[in-house]
């Protein structure tokens, strides 16, 4: 009973600490520039992958730092090359293109692996080894290291990023375009940039989730679109464009689904995202924490 | 006057028949090539086969539509639907969709290879359903949904379900399927189609993933290798091509129809400008749920068949490559035409078939082939379509073929 | 300083703008006035770059910049005081004050137009913690003016400065504008209310139907039968 307990709470945690990553990015350029993100989780995909392939090569801090680079370095060229040119256009087209994006990229990992010679679907080593061993016990459980540092950085990040958006100059302006594009474009903003600098952001937060989280949980070509789908339910739940909401829909979520696993049965465990999406949007549609008004 | 019609009549009757007799001595002595030769020669005879589609019928039709209007101005006593339907055959597109379909339905007298039948245009006519489903949501009420797999899957799961463990004839076991679907369909409709923006989008894509990942589960749900030994439609390659031919012209008729109709033309003002369409009176969630649920019976029936066809169903059918599928052909053949997702379709399998022949040639450089996965290249001809041509390709080609011909023939 | 040279502007078929020429000189305060759905708004949203004409041309300071984006307008130093003030409502009016100044580089000027805008609007100072979405009417309005001047612009745009506004804080409102005048910033105010327009503008321009019908000075237009009928209900 003890270690079931356990179980929900550490692996709900580190889960929780993973999607708020990840949900925040997404939050935040569906905030500030009303953008659906479809490539959100391949962007995790493409960076997890990286970690994965250069590992071997290039060692631990090269290869996260690579991973990391890369993944901004493609959103903030999937904002320039094709979402900004097609926001003039239609929403419509933006969805498509960005659902293309992801397509694209989970097939580039494929072909990735097909290449370099990996397996397509794999785990990766612990990360973090104190003292020639990898984990610890409390409670009767056995908790890598790992998670611990899964649990600091990724507070770490969503703290330092909180802080730049409400006291920097670039993260007001950021504030600005989320309330009133038009308005911020005539105090001199050139919004295109900023929501640039913001679906940079979004996906280096994606891939520093990535690199935390490939260390404990097996990766696959197909799970770009798990995360993405459970980074819906987070937003959802928390509230479209709610930084605090995402946060707090991250956590309830990932214990949720951890103790429906652990208590009740996998099967029902998987389907508490598609539930949170569907009471959500039926009951609630902006969220525990919006207050953006959605019709 | 009259003479100089019939005059015209038998020019052009015999014109049409010399160029048809020529056409189908083409396309036999390329489906031989295709037969006898397998992969090597497939790639000329793509070429060619295309050449004949893009310049041979719409040549033909040109034709047609000449008859046509001559038969028209002479025998006036023809009852009006018969008429009308004349004279949507004499019009371009309407001649063109004619071509097509007899084209179609005389392929089987040309070849009897079950491989070209069954895998290539059996599979394309249930693409063509499955496209033009998709179609009909996204094009006619600017609705997407990214999880259509979800409704192609259950259906193809149910209809399995009920022909191998509940015994059932065919038929219903697909319109059952199918309603299945719609079911499906209106748990995700109703909650997201309440509210403006993209939220169907992550709806449907949440639902099919989740269902992949439900569906490949071990114990549950017939377990992660899913259904197999589903019988085929029947024995005969012939009378399942027929089958679901016939099904196809139904689908894609009912579909067109409603677009044509009054209620498409609500549809359209939905996609056009929802809060307008709302303003003047009109329950939009209703009509939009209504839409979606259309397209969900679609898919359902593409799924069933895809299900038989295949003979097996497993989780796989959920994955994101099911869903994107109808987005690159409707992308090919251009949204809110219904029938572009057939051209789609077909050029798609085509494009496949190709991708094959040339991997499999031994010049090729070593890891080369791997590049020639169709999904990378239909991801990267995707995000082209939806960049620089958002009409679609064929569909601006085709357009501005007919401007031609409307040259030509001085309108 | 600002020219318009045969402006053209269309809303799909309907027409908004037809052939208007306007011309505002250095330091001077020009209204625009007309009745709802001249085209005023459409007019300072093609000068500051929201809507693109359809034809003509607009000219600031010997540069055309009709096709330039409309960041790229503000930091050539037009100000644009948008319709219904948009403001950022979440931002406090301290953070409103400082997107003003986005395009500033100069800190020193900054501390300095502050310094102006917290002595002409002394209720913004005691607020300046408070989110703007919380303020009453006329202090939205005062913010979004005082937000407008934060740019130390060349030119000032004003839409509809004194809507939904009590006759009190209009007048408050006017007041601030003619100082802003007085420091010699060029002004152009588009404005409904005649009287108003009439008694602070230099000079005036009359829209209506996309076109300018009549121009003058105050005297000048007083003397027109037409302008009294039906602007100033005499």
């Amino acid at each position: 009973m003890l270690t079931d307990i356990m179980q929900v709470l550490v692996l709900g945690s580190v889960e929780g600490a993973v999607y708020m990553l990840i949900a925040v990015g997404y939050s935040l350029v569906y905030g500030t520039g009303g953008i659906m993100n479809l490539a959100h989780g391949a962007f995790y995909l493409i960076a997890g992958y990286m970690l994965y392939w250069y590992l071997g090569t290039l060692g631990l801090f090269t290869s996260v730092v690579l991973a990391l680079i890369i993944v901004t370095l493609i959103g903030g060229i999937s904002y320039l090359a094709l979402i900004k040119p097609l926001e003039k256009k239609s929403q419509l087209s933006v969805v498509m293109v960005t659902f293309a994006i992801a397509f694209f990229i989970e097939q580039i990992v494929k072909l990735g692996c097909s290449i370099l010679g990996f397996e397509k679907e794999s785990t990766l080593p612990n990360l973090i080894e104190i003292k020639g061993t990898v984990s610890f016990e409390l409670f009767g459980t056995i908790i890598p290291y790992d998670y611990v540092f899964i649990l600091i950085i990724s507070f770490l990040i969503v703290s330092l990023i909180t802080l730049f958006i409400s006291k920097s100059k670039l993260g007001t302006s950021i504030r600005a375009i989320s309330q009133d594009r038009e308005a911020a474009t005539l105090m001199g903003i050139n919004a295109d940039r900023v929501l640039m600098f913001t679906v940079m952001i979004s996906a280096f937060l994606a891939g520093v989730a990535a690199v935390i989280y490939v260390p404990s949980y097996p990766i696959a070509p197909w799970q770009g679109w798990v995360i993405l789908t459970n980074s819906f339910a987070v937003v959802i739940l928390g509230g479209m464009g709610s930084l605090p909401g995402s946060v707090l829909g991250a956590f309830i979520l990932s214990y949720a689904s951890h103790f429906t696993r652990v208590f009740i049965d996998p099967a029902i465990s998987t389907l508490v995202p598609m539930f949170v999406i569907v009471v959500m949007l039926a009951l609630r549609p902006q969220g525990i924490l919006g207050k953006k008004e959605i019709d | 006057m009259q003479i100089r019609f019939l005059n015209r009549i038998k020019e052009n009757s015999l014109f049409v028949i010399c160029v048809s007799v020529f056409y189908l001595v083409e396309l036999t002595y390329i489906l031989t090539l295709l037969y006898y030769f397998g992969y090597t020669s497939l790639i000329l005879s793509t070429i060619l086969y295309f050449t004949l589609f893009y310049f041979g019928f719409l040549y033909l039709a040109f034709n047609f539509t000449i008859l046509w209007a001559a038969i028209k101005r002479n025998f006036k006593l023809i009852p009006s639907a018969i008429r009308r339907l004349m004279a949507w055959l004499g019009t371009f597109k309407g001649g063109l969709t004619l071509f097509c379909m007899l084209i179609i339905a005389i392929i089987p007298l040309l070849t009897q290879n079950a491989y070209y039948l069954g895998s290539m245009f059996i599979v394309a006519m249930i693409y063509t359903i499955y496209a033009a489903s998709w179609d009909f949501l996204a094009g006619y009420t600017g609705q997407v949904s990214f999880g259509q797999a979800a409704f192609f899957g259950f259906a193809g799961y149910v209809t399995a379900d009920r022909i191998l463990i509940q015994n059932w004839p065919w038929l219903p076991s697909l319109f059952f399927g199918a309603l299945i679907a719609v079911l499906i369909s209106l748990i995700i409709g109703i909650p997201t189609l309440r509210l403006k923006g993209p939220y169907l989008a992550l709806g449907t894509l949440s639902f099919a993933s989740i269902l992949y990942l439900l569906f490949a589960m071990p114990t549950i749900l017939y377990g992660s290798t899913g259904l197999f030994g589903v019988p085929r439609l029947s024995e005969n390659v012939i009378i399942e091509y027929y089958i679901v031919f016939i099904f196809v012209i139904i689908s894609l008729t009912i579909m067109k129809a409603i677009g044509n109709s009054k209620l498409g033309t609500v549809f359209k003002s939905i996609r056009d400008d929802e809060t307008g369409a709302e303003a003047s009176g009109i329950h939009t969630t209703r009509y939009k749920i209504l839409a979606f649920v259309i397209s969900a019976f679609f898919a359902g029936i593409a799924g069933g068949f895809f299900t038989m066809r295949n003979t097996a169903v497993s989780a796989q059918i959920f994955g994101t490559t099911y869903s994107f599928y109808p987005l690159v052909m409707v992308a090919i053949g251009g949204i809110a035409t219904i029938s572009g997702a057939g051209v789609g379709a077909f050029f798609f399998i085509f494009l496949i078939e190709i991708l094959r022949g040339v991997a499999d040639f031994q010049w090729l450089p070593a890891g080369a082939a791997d590049f020639l996965d169709d999904a990378l290249i239909f991801s990267v001809l995707l995000i082209l379509v939806i960049r620089f041509a958002g009409a679609g390709v064929l569909k601006s080609a085709i357009e501005r073929l007919k401007n031609l011909w409307d040259i030509l023939l001085g309108r | 300083m600002l020219e318009i040279r045969k402006i053209y502007h269309y809303y799909g078929s309907a027409k908004a703008l037809e052939e208007v020429n306007l011309q505002v000189d250095e330091k001077a305060l020009d209204a625009v006035i007309g009745p709802n759905g001249a085209g005023k708004t459409t007019l300072l949203r093609v000068i500051s770059g929201l809507e693109e004409p359809d034809r003509g041309k607009v000219i600031f300071l010997g540069e055309r910049i009709d096709e330039l984006e409309p960041h790229e307008i503000a930091k050539k130093g037009i100000a644009h005081c948008p319709e219904r003030r948009k403001l950022f409502y979440d931002l406090s009016v301290l953070e409103n004050l400082k997107m003003g100044s986005f395009a500033l580089k100069d800190k020193k000027k900054f501390k300095e137009l502050l310094d102006f805008v917290y002595e002409t609007f002394p209720r913004l100072k005691e607020r300046k913690k408070q989110r703007a979405g919380t303020l009453s009417g006329g202090e939205q309005q005062m913010l979004a003016l005082a937000r407008a001047i934060m740019s130390d612009p060349k030119l000032l745009l004003l839409d509809e400065p004194s809507l939904g506004l009590a006759p009190k804080v209009k007048a408050q409102i006017f007041e601030a504008i003619k100082k802003i005048r007085d420091e010699g910033t060029t002004t152009l105010l588009v404005e409904q209310d005649a009287v108003l327009a009439l008694n602070v503008a230099d000079y005036i321009h009359v829209l209506e139907e996309g076109k300018i019908e009549m121009r003058g000075t105050k005297e000048e237009l007083v003397k027109e039968p037409r302008i009294k009928q039906v602007y100033l209900g005499i």
